[in-house]
């Protein structure tokens, strides 16, 4: 298993030097300069070519890129040409409330979804099912930022419960955790029902029965189990999808997260920023898949690691 | 007693289709979002024929914040446009760009997954790779990634997307072309001297094409609501024009006073998107008809 | 157990009489049983023979009440089990039959077993639900012998059922169905899905174990040679009714039998005779969603009269073992 974790450990860091590369080739292709985008219009010849050659853009393109990726394998994301605060500081700062939020978005999602989607399966075409099944298609169907914007309304501005926006105690994290735990919470909804309807289909679980197990007994010891496998994929998927989703939620509840630097950052081209995220996010859904996969093993003893 | 379980095969499509609408047609609530998608998609349509694209974007600023009413449906904004002709133009964009990037997806997804799927070996090897590689990365992020390198503007935005989302259909279509390879009638195929591209576009693409359609109707609704955020966040189809994000990004300052003005674009995405997903859940059931009872 | 034998009870441990029971799908209402009856003796074995959706494994099922929830429909009949009626008893009730006093081996070893539990644990669960007052040693030890009577190391018992070959998942499926010494064993198609050399292994091994437990048996199967080799008896089976039944003898020396059993026989590979080719039994199996008024079997049958299409015929006895369902052998008209 050791080896194992080793060899995807590897197989990240090309995925990685893949994704930042594809990323890096199409961001220098794109036309206008840098140089010119930061300094202004009215900025000097003399002044743009400094910062180009200071900035290592009069570089041949993928020469440029190595230099960067040798950098970031020794730690340093370089500097924000907007702002010019460090990437690498500033995602430490930034990196607890993304965190924080995507987590907690998780956590609602799981202990609501799973429990949901287990009895809408085994309650099959009873109210209980029909309701989840329309929760689940509403919430899938909601866009986050409308959800946000509205909820916000309601909770903060009109019944004043809720902080609207910022961070610093947990109160904060409610409304934007529900937010963006909402479409997860649906997906991790439907794919426990459908994966429980399927699993009840088996022939091991009529072979349960037919040992004279309850039906109760047939759900918690010899169905859970099985039809938890595809969950966890999923599980892990929508974490990393909550990623992606966190910069809406973050934009709209004012949270200084990772999410709200890309947004500007995407705005303004500044370079470092948007390569140092997605580096950032591609380790981040990585080591999440990796996780995910050693405890589908747990799960499933029909996995093994040897390849 | 067993029931017979076909799995597509040699069985000819019109049947194969007949029954799946047959099955269709049973589902109320996919017959419902099926109605209001094409109500949808009609009143966008034909906006220019009862909407004056004017009253899109002149500002009347003594008119602005008026409550939805019989002359202005939905209400005006805050430079006093009518919200109506805004929502309805907006949506051509919402619904338009989406259907693209859709068409553009799935078709490079067939393609590549096709490939991938049907050769196997170095070629999968390669494919299914660079497919992990923007894998790694949330469509959105990928899509916000791409449009800071191409820059803002509604075409580029679609290419956007498009590329974070054709990975998906590579993966859908390779796995679902994997599980048809080895079957009987593909072996016959080949035994008669079919050539690969008729393979791959006569039987492979035609039998395993059920899964594919189901997610690219879901995903259809995850565009629409990316394209929205992209919208939103004030990196997708730029001001003035409208566009369902677009539209909610400019208005979110005023909704608190004015709530229909953040109501009723939301609920025009919300309600296509949903049309969308019981359509597609209507599919999935209508070709998986196991999965019912 | 010799306790059982003991019963003042009647000595037929099963009763089915006149069962109807379909399927409502989406597409179609499908009628699997279609009046069956069925009488089994205690300690007795009976082939059950028919094509695939005959209604055999139906008729199982509906003997465990475990057809498939809101599709499967008992219409009418009812099945007594030791003077228990099965179709209304209490849920609680099932419970205690199930595993305990009536097992079932199903077709399909590979996917019959739970994959992420071990195989022992399988085992030991029937124990933990009929036998709360053994010992947890106790328990594990008649696993252990249990397994071994069925040829499994029982070393092997904390291994899953991927690591093993189909032949001795089945054998693990029979360990875990006789464990609890039933009264009445439910095999169905046991063997169909293995090898050939491993179904007489299987074969000779349920013959062996129902010999020690004195289990009565129903041996669902599509293979007349098979029947031969387990049964004392058997009921042929075609669309969801029984069509013959009699002793092993009174069938298979194929003096008096029904068109659709001499179909069957003339449809088996003969080894010794030098027949030019096998015969097949013209037509198709009765569609079960469109059934006729009269006999099932009229439109295959070479002897098909009006009167079969009319009315569909009971069953006949020839003698006090042999029944046949077939206007031919209605007393006084002369078969040959």
């Amino acid at each position: 298993m050791f080896k194992y974790v080793i060899k995807r450990l590897l197989l990240l860091i090309f995925v990685v030097i893949g994704i930042t590369l594809f990323i890096y080739l199409i961001l220098s292709a794109a036309p206008g300069d840098p140089a010119q985008l930061i300094l202004g219009m009215d900025a000097t010849a003399e002044d743009i070519a400094a910062l180009r050659a200071q900035l290592g853009l009069d570089k041949p393109v993928l020469i440029q890129y190595i230099n960067y990726i040798g950098k970031v394998l020794k730690g340093d994301f370089g500097t924000s040409w907007l702002s010019g605060y460090n990437v690498y500081q500033e995602f430490l700062r930034r990196l607890p409330n993304t965190i924080a939020l995507g987590t907690l978005a998780m956590m609602f999602a799981v202990l609501l979804g799973i429990p949901l989607g287990i009895v809408a399966a085994i309650r099959q075409n009873s109210i209980v099912d029909y309701l989840s099944l329309a929760l689940a298609v509403i919430l899938f169907s909601l866009p986050a930022f409308w959800f946000g914007l509205i909820s916000q309304l309601f909770f903060c501005l009109r019944l004043g419960w809720l902080p609207a926006s910022g961070v610093g105690t947990f109160k904060h994290f409610i409304l934007p955790a529900l937010t963006l735990g909402a479409n997860v919470l649906a997906s991790q909804l439907r794919m426990t029902r459908t994966s429980m309807l399927d699993v009840i289909k088996q022939d091991y679980i009529r072979t349960a029965r037919a040992k004279g197990a309850s039906e109760r007994r047939v759900v918690l010891k010899h169905a859970l189990r099985n039809s938890m496998l595809p969950v966890v994929t999923q599980v892990g998927i929508s974490y990393a999808s909550c990623m992606g989703g966190s910069v809406v939620t973050e934009s709209v509840f004012s949270i200084p997260g990772i999410g709200s630097l890309l947004i500007n950052a995407v705005k303004s081209r500044d370079i470092p920023v948007v390569m140092g995220t997605i580096i950032f996010v591609a380790v981040f859904v990585g080591i999440i898949n990796l996780l995910v996969d050693l405890l589908y093993a747990y799960i499933d003893p029909r996995v093994k690691f040897a390849e | 007693m067993k029931k017979r379980r076909k799995n597509g095969g040699a069985v000819s499509g019109r049947s194969v289709w007949g029954l799946v609408w047959f099955r269709f047609k049973k589902n109320k609530l996919a017959m419902a979002g099926l109605f209001v998608l094409i109500f949808i998609m009609l009143a966008v349509l034909l906006a220019p024929l009862y909407v004056d694209y004017q009253a899109v974007v002149s500002q009347k600023i003594t008119n602005r914040f008026k409550a939805p009413n019989a002359t202005n449906w939905f209400g005006t904004d805050q430079f006093g446009r009518d919200l109506f002709a805004r929502v309805v133009y907006g949506g051509r964009i919402s619904l338009f760009v989406g259907l693209a990037v859709i068409m553009l997806s799935f078709v490079a997804g067939c393609i590549l997954g096709g490939l991938a799927g049907y050769f196997g070996g170095v070629v999968d090897q390669v494919i299914m790779r660079i497919v992990d590689m923007f894998m790694a990365i949330p469509a959105i992020l990928l899509s916000m990634a791409v449009v800071a390198a191409l820059g803002n503007g509604t075409g580029k935005m679609l290419i956007a997307l498009a590329v974070a989302q054709t990975p998906r259909f590579t993966r859908i279509v390779r796995s679902s072309i994997m599980g048809l390879r080895n079957q009987e009638f593909i072996e016959a195929a080949k035994c008669y001297g079919s050539s690969s591209a008729r393979i791959i576009f006569k039987h492979l693409l035609p039998n395993g094409m059920g899964p594919v359609i189901v997610s690219t109707t879901l995903t259809l609704g995850q565009v629409i609501i990316n394209i929205a955020s992209l919208g939103f966040l004030g990196i997708g189809v730029a001001s003035p024009t409208p566009e369902w994000g677009t539209i909610l990004s400019e208005t979110k300052a005023f909704i608190r006073y004015y709530p229909y003005l953040g109501l009723i674009p939301g609920a025009c995405i919300a309600l296509s998107v949903m049309a969308v997903n019981f359509i597609g859940d209507g599919l999935r059931d209508a070709l998986d008809p196991r999965m019912k009872n | 157990m010799g306790n059982k034998m003991q019963k003042p009870a009647n000595e037929n441990l099963l009763e089915i009489r006149n069962l109807h029971v379909r399927y409502n799908t989406d597409e179609a209402v499908v009628h699997a049983l279609n009046g069956f009856d069925l009488t089994l003796k205690r300690g007795e074995t009976l082939g059950i023979v028919g094509e695939t959706g005959a209604g055999k494994t139906t008729m199982a099922l509906s003997i465990m009440r475990l057809l498939p929830k809101r599709i499967g429909e008992v219409t009418a009949g009812s099945i007594i089990y030791d003077g228990i009626d099965i179709l209304k008893a209490s849920a609680n009730a099932m419970l205690k039959l199930r595993g305990k006093r009536i097992s079932m081996i199903f077709q399909d070893p590979m996917t019959s077993l739970n994959p992420v539990q071990t195989v022992g644990s399988q085992i030991y669960e029937v124990l933990e639900l009929h036998y709360p007052e053994m010992t947890r040693e106790e328990k594990h030890r008649r696993v252990d012998e249990m397994l071994e009577l069925v040829g499994i190391p029982p070393a092997r018992k904390d291994e899953y059922p991927h690591q093993f070959s189909g032949g001795m998942k089945q054998r693990i499926v029979i360990a875990m169905a006789l464990i609890s010494k039933p009264e009445l064993l439910l095999a169905d198609e046991p063997t169909t899905a293995l090898d050939v050399t491993i179904q007489a292994q299987i074969l000779e091994l349920v013959r062996e174990l129902k010999r020690q437990f004195n289990t009565a048996m129903i041996l669902i199967t599509h293979d007349l040679g098979v029947v031969n080799e387990v049964c004392e008896n058997v009921a042929i089976v075609y669309g969801g009714e029984v069509i013959e039944r009699g002793t092993i003898e009174d069938v298979y020396v194929r003096e008096k039998n029904h068109p659709y059993t001499e179909g069957l026989f003339g449809a088996i590979p003969d080894l010794v005779t030098d027949l030019p080719r096998l015969k097949s039994i013209p037509g198709y199996m009765v569609d079960p969603t469109n059934l006729p008024e009269g006999c099932k079997f009229a439109d295959r049958c070479g002897f098909c009269t009006e009167r079969c299409r009319r009315e569909n015929p009971i069953l006949h006895r020839l003698s006090d073992t042999h029944f046949i369902k077939c206007h031919l052998f209605e007393e006084g008209s002369n078969h040959e």
